[in-house]
C-alpha cells in the first residue's frame, strides 16, 4: 500500500494544476467578492439584473429579499449553483487534460525508462492516475468550492446585500450532497476518463487526436451506413453531468420545488439505480484495462 | 559464483530485422560484463529482454526468475540506467530520493543523500535545471542507494564530457561494487570501460561474438607489432586481424605461442578497442 501512495504523490508532484485549478479559482472568486463589497460601499448601488426583476437598487436589496423571502430563496439557489457549475467545469477541463498526458507524456520525454525500472507494475500505475481522476481531483475541489462557499456567505454579509436564507442545516446537508455528487459523477464519467486513458497509452502521437477521432468516425459511419445515430445520441446523453441533479432529467422534478430543500442527496437514488450508470462503469472498466495492457505493449517501443 | 542469467537460443526480430539470432550466454554473479557491439548489433535488445522489457523467443532466467511474467518482482534486485535523459525534467531531487525510497524496499536514502551532498546538486532543484552530468550523478545516487544484485547500465555516459565519465566509473567502482552485486554495461567508449570489467561480449548483427574473460583475452590474444620484412612470415600464422601504423605491421593473434611470435618482433596485449576492430570485421571477411 505505501508504494501506491508514492505513486499518488507523484502525480500531484508533476500536475500541480490538479489542485491549484481550483484553489485558483476560489482566490479569483474572492478577489470578485472584494470588489463586489468595495463597489457596494463606494456608492455603486445600480445593478442590472436580467430577468423579470429587471435592475434593482443594492441598497434596498436586503429590504426587497427580507420581504420576498422565496425570492431570497432563489438567490442563494443560483448562487450555489453557479459555484458549482463553475468548479465542476474547471474539474472536468483539467482532468481532461491530465488523463491526456497521463500514459503519454512518460514516454514522450523517455521518462517511462525510469518509473519502470522501480518495483511497480503497470496496473499500480495505471490506478494511481486512475485514483487521482476519481477520488483526490473532485475531493480537492470539493474543499475549495466548500471555502468559496463560506467565503461569498461572508461577503454576501459584508457587502449588506442579503443574508442566505438558508439554515447550518440546509448547507451542511448541501455538502453532503455535493460530496456525493462529485464520487458518483466520478463513476458516472468513467466511461470518457478509461477513454482518453486508452487513447493516451496507445498515442504514439497526438493523444488528442486518437482521443477525438475514433467516436467521431464511428458516429458518422453509423449516420451514413445505418442513417440512425444511436452512437452520438447515447455519447451525448452521457456527457451531460449527474453532479447538478437539478440539470439531469428526473432529477430535477424532486429539487426544483423551493422551499424544500432545492439539492438533496436523494437525487441520486434515480442516478444509482440506473442501468445507464452501471453500463458506462463496465465500459469504463474495459477501457482501464486495456490501458493498462496497452501500456505495457507500449512500452517496449522505449 | 554463482549463475545469475542463463539465455539459451535467446531471440528477437522485429519484422524482417533480426536483432537477436539465438544467442546462448551465462553471466555470472561478481562480474562486470562489457557488451560491446555496432549500433544496431542486438546490444539494447540482450538488455531489454534481460529487464523484461521486450519480448523475445527462447528461454532466459535472470536471478531465478522469468523477466517478462515476474518483472515487477525482478525490479526489486535489479537496476537500470537507460541512458542519462530518462529522469523527467519536473521532478525534484528531493522527491526523486522520497519517491524511490517510498517504492523501493531496497533503497537507502540516507546513502543516496550522502552521495548527492558531494556533488554541486541541490534537494531543491528540479531535474530540469541541472546539467546533463548532473543528472547521471543523480541517476547514479538513486541507483548506488539500491541494494541490487544486478545493475545494467545502457550507455550512462552518452553525452557526457570526459570529467563526469571518470567520475562515474570511479564512483561505480569505489562506492558501489562489491562481489555481491554484477553488473551489465554497453558502451562505445570502450577504452574507458576496459580496466573495469572482468568479462568481454561482443556482439555484433545478433550474435556473439566474442565471449571471455579478461584474464583469458590477455593469454588468449596477442598484438605483434612486426617490421615489413617479417610481416609474410606472420601473415603466414594466420593472424585473425591485420592493418599498418608508420610504415609498421600490426597483426592481432588468437590462440598463438608467444615464443614463436616473439622472434617476429614485439609483442603487446591488445586494447579492447583493437580486439573490437578485429573480431567485427573477422565476421564480414
Amino acid at each position: 500500500m505505501k508504494p501506491f501512495t508514492y505513486l499518488v504523490r507523484r502525480e500531484l508532484w508533476e500536475n500541480r494544476w490538479v489542485w491549484r485549478a481550483p484553489v485558483a479559482l476560489t482566490v479569483v472568486l474572492l478577489l470578485s467578492y472584494i470588489a463586489a463589497i468595495v463597489l457596494t460601499h463606494a456608492g455603486v448601488t445600480h445593478v442590472h439584473i436580467e430577468g423579470d426583476n429587471g435592475s434593482f437598487n443594492i441598497q434596498s436589496g436586503a429590504a426587497y429579499f427580507a420581504a420576498h423571502p422565496l425570492m431570497a430563496d432563489k438567490a442563494s439557489f443560483v448562487f450555489f449553483g453557479v459555484l458549482t457549475a463553475l468548479f465542476n467545469f474547471v474539474l472536468i477541463i483539467t482532468m481532461a487534460r491530465y488523463l491526456l498526458h497521463s500514459l503519454y507524456g512518460d514516454r514522450k520525454d523517455r521518462s517511462i525508462l525510469f518509473w519502470r525500472s522501480m518495483p511497480i507494475s503497470d496496473t499500480a500505475t495505471v490506478l494511481s492516475k486512475l485514483l487521482i481522476v476519481m477520488i483526490a481531483a473532485p475531493l480537492a475541489t470539493f474543499v475549495m468550492l466548500v471555502i468559496a462557499q463560506l467565503l461569498g456567505i461572508g461577503a454576501a454579509a459584508a457587502g449588506g446585500v442579503f443574508n442566505f436564507t438558508w439554515s447550518v442545516g440546509d448547507v451542511i446537508h448541501l455538502w453532503a450532497f455535493l460530496i456525493v455528487g462529485f464520487f458518483i459523477q466520478s463513476l458516472w464519467y468513467l466511461p470518457f476518463y478509461g477513454w482518453i486513458m486508452m487513447a493516451s497509452a496507445w498515442a504514439r502521437q497526438a493523444p488528442v487526436l486518437w482521443t477525438v477521432l475514433p467516436p467521431l468516425l464511428a458516429g458518422f459511419i453509423e449516420l451514413i451506413v445505418f442513417q440512425t445515430n444511436y452512437f452520438f445520441s447515447a455519447v451525448g446523453d452521457h456527457a451531460v453531468s449527474v453532479l447538478p441533479g437539478i440539470s439531469h432529467d428526473g432529477a430535477m422534478a424532486h429539487s426544483a420545488q423551493l422551499g424544500e430543500r432545492a439539492f438533496s442527496v436523494r437525487n441520486f437514488a434515480y442516478v444509482l439505480s440506473s442501468g445507464e450508470l452501471w453500463i458506462g462503469v463496465a465500459i469504463g472498466i474495459v477501457f482501464v484495462a486495456a490501458a493498462i495492457v496497452i501500456r505495457r505493449y507500449r512500452a517496449e517501443d522505449y | 559464483m554463482t549463475t545469475l542469467i542463463r539465455a539459451r537460443n535467446l531471440g528477437k526480430t522485429y519484422g524482417n530485422t533480426v536483432a537477436l539470432d539465438g544467442v546462448d550466454f551465462d553471466i555470472d554473479s561478481g562480474a562486470i560484463v562489457g557488451l560491446i557491439g555496432p549500433n544496431g548489433a542486438g546490444k539494447t535488445t540482450a538488455l531489454k529482454a534481460i529487464l523484461g522489457l521486450t519480448r523475445y523467443s527462447g528461454e532466459l532466467d535472470v536471478l531465478g526468475r522469468n523477466p517478462r511474467s515476474e518483472r515487477t518482482d525482478l525490479m526489486r534486485d535489479v537496476c537500470f540506467i537507460a541512458d542519462v535523459a530518462v529522469l523527467p525534467r519536473w521532478l525534484k531531487v528531493a522527491n526523486a530520493i522520497e519517491f524511490v525510497a517510498g517504492v523501493h524496499p531496497n533503497f537507502r536514502p540516507e546513502k543516496a543523500q550522502q552521495f548527492l551532498s558531494r556533488t554541486k546538486i541541490k534537494p531543491e532543484q528540479k531535474v530540469g535545471q541541472l546539467s546533463k552530468g548532473m543528472v547521471a550523478q543523480l541517476h547514479l545516487a538513486l541507483v548506488m542507494a539500491i541494494d541490487a544484485r544486478l545493475l545494467v547500465l545502457d550507455e550512462p555516459t552518452l553525452g557526457l564530457d570526459i570529467l563526469y565519465r571518470k567520475q562515474f566509473y570511479s564512483d561505480l567502482l569505489n562506492e558501489y561494487f562489491d562481489e555481491q552485486r554484477t553488473i551489465i554495461v554497453t558502451t562505445h567508449q570502450v577504452e574507458e570501460l576496459e580496466r573495469i570489467l572482468t568479462h568481454l561480449m561482443f556482439i555484433n548483427d545478433g550474435r556473439i561474438v566474442l565471449n571471455e574473460t579478461m584474464d583469458s583475452i590477455s593469454e588468449k590474444f596477442v598484438e605483434l607489432l612486426a617490421s615489413p620484412d617479417q610481416a609474410d612470415a606472420a601473415r603466414a600464422l594466420g593472424p585473425i586481424h591485420e592493418h599498418t601504423v608508420f610504415g609498421k605491421h600490426m597483426f592481432l593473434f588468437e590462440g598463438e605461442s608467444r615464443e614463436r611470435l616473439r622472434e617476429l618482433g614485439e609483442l603487446h596485449s591488445p586494447s579492447v578497442a583493437d580486439l573490437f576492430v578485429a573480431k567485427m570485421q573477422e565476421g564480414r571477411a
